[in-house]
């Protein structure tokens, strides 16, 4: 990486509707704004933190658009109905082109983006999106199991659900990271939850969104008969590095 | 290699003045994760509903690595294959795999494998593109049809519906000639069991002896079929524990697990058995023998038998009395017990044992006629790659199919220079071997894992059984055609008749379908199992039982073949019946120039050298000298001291047709007039094989066994020439000495006590 190059750090606060943004050019910048850099990076700085750029996708994916409620021009898409294997797989999955052209052979056609997406479907090739929320590879998460606890069992609403990782989607077009997915991040559930009864996640006043959907609870009252006990959230070393 | 030297301060102090470097470090060892931006993930376009990112799913297949034929199951993610298991299903393997087994994958993702065909222009093999590839092999194979004398095929033991392709292919051109190849032939043991007790494989029920005494058959490692055998081999020694003598004159992984290890002289085995035979027939009138092989066997008096073998007579003494105190027993023959001038008689001397102790149908059964006899897989032999160099300067045309002779048959043979006599040779392979590189077009392979099959393997404990294979994953190279389908293109050419199937696929399923009256649950002996493992997961087995009222017979019976990935048919068993015969053996006059046998030993890993490109088995250490990565010649230490020589020292192996130079290992589990070598080193191709130890196989000397004409891969007299020359072998073990530290205490026993009914301490 050229060291002179100019990289752009964005500050946002996610639950204050005011987001900072600074742009610091790396090359030039002074000793404080080093420190400050330092800071951030050593601590979990909530609510506000420091996250990666959100990187270039070969099409503007709109969020907003397809999860906005109705009353706000969006479609209130849920979640888990482009990214299906969240319920039950370790990866949530990009959804496939068959899924996008679904609703797209015949809404906005006219739109450039979506001429975009019609080529590719016609090639027959998948789109190159850029991941933007990765581990490492001696982390392993699934997303089946928290997806299956909190929406389905507890009966959170699923944007809320998937938000406290992801951020408030509704508020982006293509995806940006607004956690930082760091252990001592994800430990601060893992760890609430060792002593506590197996509720909601403490830090949720940090990473409550406005939700738009409906829970669950409301559509699906939890079948407490069958429903397995809800289990504490793990913080043995193995159970994330396998 | 060096480094420019950055000592800590150095590098604090540069970390302290640059601003950059100060940030980048932070971002390194930071939050911010690695490839956020950087990496693609790619969605399906149109994906098969069972597909599931993240999740895997599990395909029965066959594996391919040896001639075991063992069933497989292939975890695939994402499209991709990313590990092997067995098939709990499987009769053979019962889900067990051995390492080669693993190594499958390591072959499908080989990064030697051929991207596309290759054609021999200005004599130089370039790459060309399929259809150039394909218009030359059918203008090749119009020639070889108007002259069909003047064609051969060669290939390894193929089996199923490969190998009926492949006959049909020689037939309909005209030609007589398809020769099957196999370095690791179990011809020799085949034909005389055949002539002993009609059949080529009767059941070996391990589990059911009281002891086993093995005559070089090293069942544990790569005899016949290892994973099979190691089960057998579990539950043989659980209570009541087996005891398992074995006569060898090189320590074997199954030697080096009996209660009894008996360093015998090399080629003097059938010498013992027939000594033994000897013992017990004039002991136990029960079994009255014909005169004549009574007669015959009075010859192998103890004494005699003693002097030639050099075991004692107290030896061989107790060797029958543990025969005659734990029956049922299993007497096995085998490696370089059958390897041999007379290895057809050992092994017939094997099954007189047999007789004479009772073990015929209680260890040794008749699984019954197979009801796949068409597709049954052609015993290989070193025979026909003789034959086929004998007839090679009258041909014009030879196909090869993965098969490496070039590397694994002995230099007297001269294939290299054979092969450069053939107009044109044809080799279907997946890399570039020491075979491929001579040939005129090159025809890559899929590997196993992308292809559909099938193999009803040679050795196999049911003889209704037939393992099916399938593509796991979509070929890595998509051009390339499957064999089978390319075999069907060939012979469409040939012949019009052959249209009617589109594919191999389509050939396969259509022959699997007259099975399927047989295969109905109400006809089986047992009823029809479910396979342990569906594919695709969210797959519901079709029960048989009710799908015989509906329609949809023939595809729940193919779906359930192809999930199980085998098919097991009942058969009938059958008592088995043996003429016994007269021995005839000739001793092996001694040269005292070449005063060592050579015994060049496969072993679970490299096998006969085909694995010598995958480097999991390079790095996995010889089971018992621990050497990776090199060739050795294991000597006992009194022979090393009387040549003057000791481990790491390089000596010349000579013997009448060649030598090599290799690096000694001095070992006490082998008799002193041997030398073994282990097979699969010395390539000259292959990124991982290349350049790595000596092929043994090379120097060997044309002696042949005497009844079936194969290969005596065990009779070859050799000298050792010390050099002056030095180096060092790598293993994992350190040393085989405590240093007087007495760290385990051992005893030494005279010889193990197995008067006892059960159990074989002493
Ligand atoms: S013995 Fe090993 S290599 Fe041979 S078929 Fe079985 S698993 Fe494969």
């Amino acid at each position: 990486m050229d060291a002179h190059a100019s990289v752009r750090v964005r500050i946002v606060s996610d639950s204050s509707a005011s987001r900072v943004t600074a742009y610091l050019n790396v090359g030039r910048f002074s000793t404080d704004l080093r420190l400050l850099i330092l800071v951030l990076c050593f601590t979990s700085w909530s609510p506000q933190q420091v996250l990666a750029e959100a990187p270039a996708q070969p099409i503007e994916f709109p969020h907003d658009v397809h999860t906005n409620a109705e009353d706000n021009a969006g479609n209130a898409i849920n979640c888990l109905y482009c990214h299906s294997y969240a319920r039950r797989s370790s990866v949530a999955g990009i959804p496939t082109l068959a899924k996008c052209m679904g609703c797209h052979r015949y809404v906005a056609t006219d739109k450039e983006r979506i001429q975009q997406l019609t080529r590719y479907w016609e090639q027959g090739k998948p789109i190159p999106w850029k991941k933007v929320h990765d581990l490492p590879d001696f982390v392993y998460f699934t997303h089946e199991r928290h997806v299956q606890h909190f929406v389905f069992q507890q009966g959170q609403s699923v944007q809320q659900v998937c938000g406290y990782c992801h951020g408030d989607v509704k508020t982006m077009t293509v995806a940006e990271k607004r956690r930082p997915l760091t252990m001592g991040w994800c430990l601060k559930c893992h760890q609430q939850f060792q002593d506590n009864p197996v509720d909601v996640p403490r830090p949720v006043a940090d990473w409550h969104i406005n939700a738009t959907d409906q829970s669950l609870k409301a559509v699906m009252p939890a079948d407490t008969a069958h429903a397995e006990p809800l289990r504490k959230a793990p913080s043995d070393c193995w159970e994330c590095h396998k | 290699m060096s480094f420019d030297p950055v000592n800590r301060r150095t590098f604090l102090k540069l970390m302290g003045v640059s601003g950059s470097g100060l940030f980048l470090t932070l971002q390194g060892c930071g939050n911010a994760s690695l490839e956020e931006g950087r990496e693609t993930v790619m969605s399906y376009i149109d994906p098969e509903d069972f597909v599931i990112p993240g999740e895997e799913v599990w395909y029965a297949t066959t594996c391919h690595q040896c001639p075991a034929a063992c069933g497989l199951h292939a975890r695939v993610r994402e499209g991709r294959v990313r590990k092997l298991e067995g098939n709990p299903a499987s009769p053979i393997n019962h889900g067990r795999l051995c390492a080669m087994g693993q190594a499958g994958l390591q072959l499908h993702y080989h990064p030697d494998r051929i991207p596309q065909p290759l054609a021999r222009i200005d004599n130089r093999l370039q790459p060309v593109s399929w259809d150039q590839a394909k218009t030359r092999l059918h203008k090749i194979l119009a020639k070889a049809a108007e002259n069909p004398q003047r064609f051969a095929l060669l290939s390894g033991e193929v089996g199923g519906h490969l190998e009926k392709l492949m006959d049909a292919l020689v037939q309909t051109i005209g030609g007589p000639s398809r020769y099957v190849y196999e370095p690791l032939s179990q011809k020799i043991w085949h034909s005389a069991t055949q002539s002993a007790l009609g059949i080529t494989s009767p059941r070996l029920q391990l589990a059911q002896a009281q002891m086993v005494l093995s005559f070089g058959a090293d069942f544990l490692g790569p005899w016949q079929s290892a994973v099979h055998f190691a089960a057998e081999y579990g539950r043989f020694r659980t209570e009541p524990r087996g005891s398992l003598i074995q006569v060898e004159p090189r320590m074997s992984l199954t030697g080096a697990n009996a209660d009894w290890w008996l360093p015998i002289r090399p080629q003097t085995e059938a010498w013992l058995a027939l000594g033994l035979a000897h013992l017990l027939a004039s002991e136990n009138k029960a079994i009255a023998l014909p005169d004549a092989i009574s007669q015959a066997l009075a010859q192998y008096d103890i004494d005699s038998v003693s002097k030639i073998t050099d075991l004692p007579t107290d030896s061989i003494r107790r060797l029958a009395s543990a025969l005659r105190t734990r029956t049922p027993s299993l007497i096995l023959a085998g490696g370089p017990a059958d390897g041999q001038v007379d290895g057809s008689q050992m092994v017939l001397a094997s099954w007189l044992l047999n007789y004479l102790l009772g073990n015929l149908d209680k260890t040794i059964t008749h699984a019954g006629d197979s009801p796949f006899a068409e597709l049954e897989t052609r015993i290989g032999s070193t025979a026909a790659l003789q034959k086929l160099s004998e007839h090679m300067p009258a041909l014009d045309t030879l196909f090869i199919y993965q098969s490496n002779p070039v590397y694994s048959a002995p230099d007297f043979l001269q294939l290299a220079a054979g092969l450069e006599k053939v107009r044109n040779t044809v080799v279907f392979a997946s890399t570039l071997d020491e075979t491929a590189e001579l040939a005129d077009l090159v025809i890559p392979l899929r590997s196993s894992l992308e292809e559909w099959g099938s193999r009803v393997p040679a050795y196999s404990p049911d003889q209704g059984l037939l393992q099916l294979q399938q593509p796991v994953m979509q070929a890595l190279y998509p051009q390339h055609v499957a064999s089978g389908d390319l075999l069907l293109q060939l012979l469409t050419q040939l012949d019009k008749a052959y249209q009617q199937w589109p594919d191999f696929y389509a050939y396969v399923r259509t022959d699997l379908m007259k099975y399927r009256e047989q295969a109905r649950p109400d006809k089986q002996p047992n009823p029809w199992k479910l396979p342990a493992v569906m594919t695709p997961p969210t797959y519901k087995p079709v029960m048989l039982e009710q799908a015989f009222s509906t329609d949809q017979l023939d595809e729940a019976f193919w779906e359930h073949t192809v999930a199980a990935g085998l098919l097991q048919l009942p058969t009938q068993q059958r008592s088995l019946r043996m003429q016994p015969q007269v021995p005839t053996i000739k001793p092996v006059t001694a040269d005292q120039n070449f005063p060592f046998t050579l015994i060049p030993f496969p072993q679970l890993g490299l096998y006969d050298g085909r694995h010598a490109n995958l480097s999991w088995l390079q790095e996995m250490p010889d089971q018992i000298t621990t050497i990776v990565w090199d060739s050795w010649a294991e000597i006992h230490p009194e022979t090393a001291a009387r040549l003057k020589v000791k481990t790491g020292d390089i000596v010349e192996i000579r013997s009448t047709h060649g030598s090599i130079k290799v690096k000694i290992f001095e070992f006490n589990g082998i008799h002193p007039e041997a030398v073994a070598i282990p097979m699969g080193q010395g390539h000259s191709r292959g990124r991982y094989a290349a350049g790595v130890g000596v092929n043994p196989v090379k120097i060997l000397a044309p002696v042949f066994e005497r009844d079936t004409g194969e290969l005596a891969l065990y009779a070859t007299r050799v000298q050792i020439n010390p050099t002056r020359e030095q180096d060092s072998l790598v293993k994992l073990a350190g040393s085989d000495s405590q240093h007087k530290r007495r760290l385990v205490r051992t005893i030494n026993i005279k010889a193990p006590d197995f008067s006892h009914p059960e159990g074989s301490a002493s």
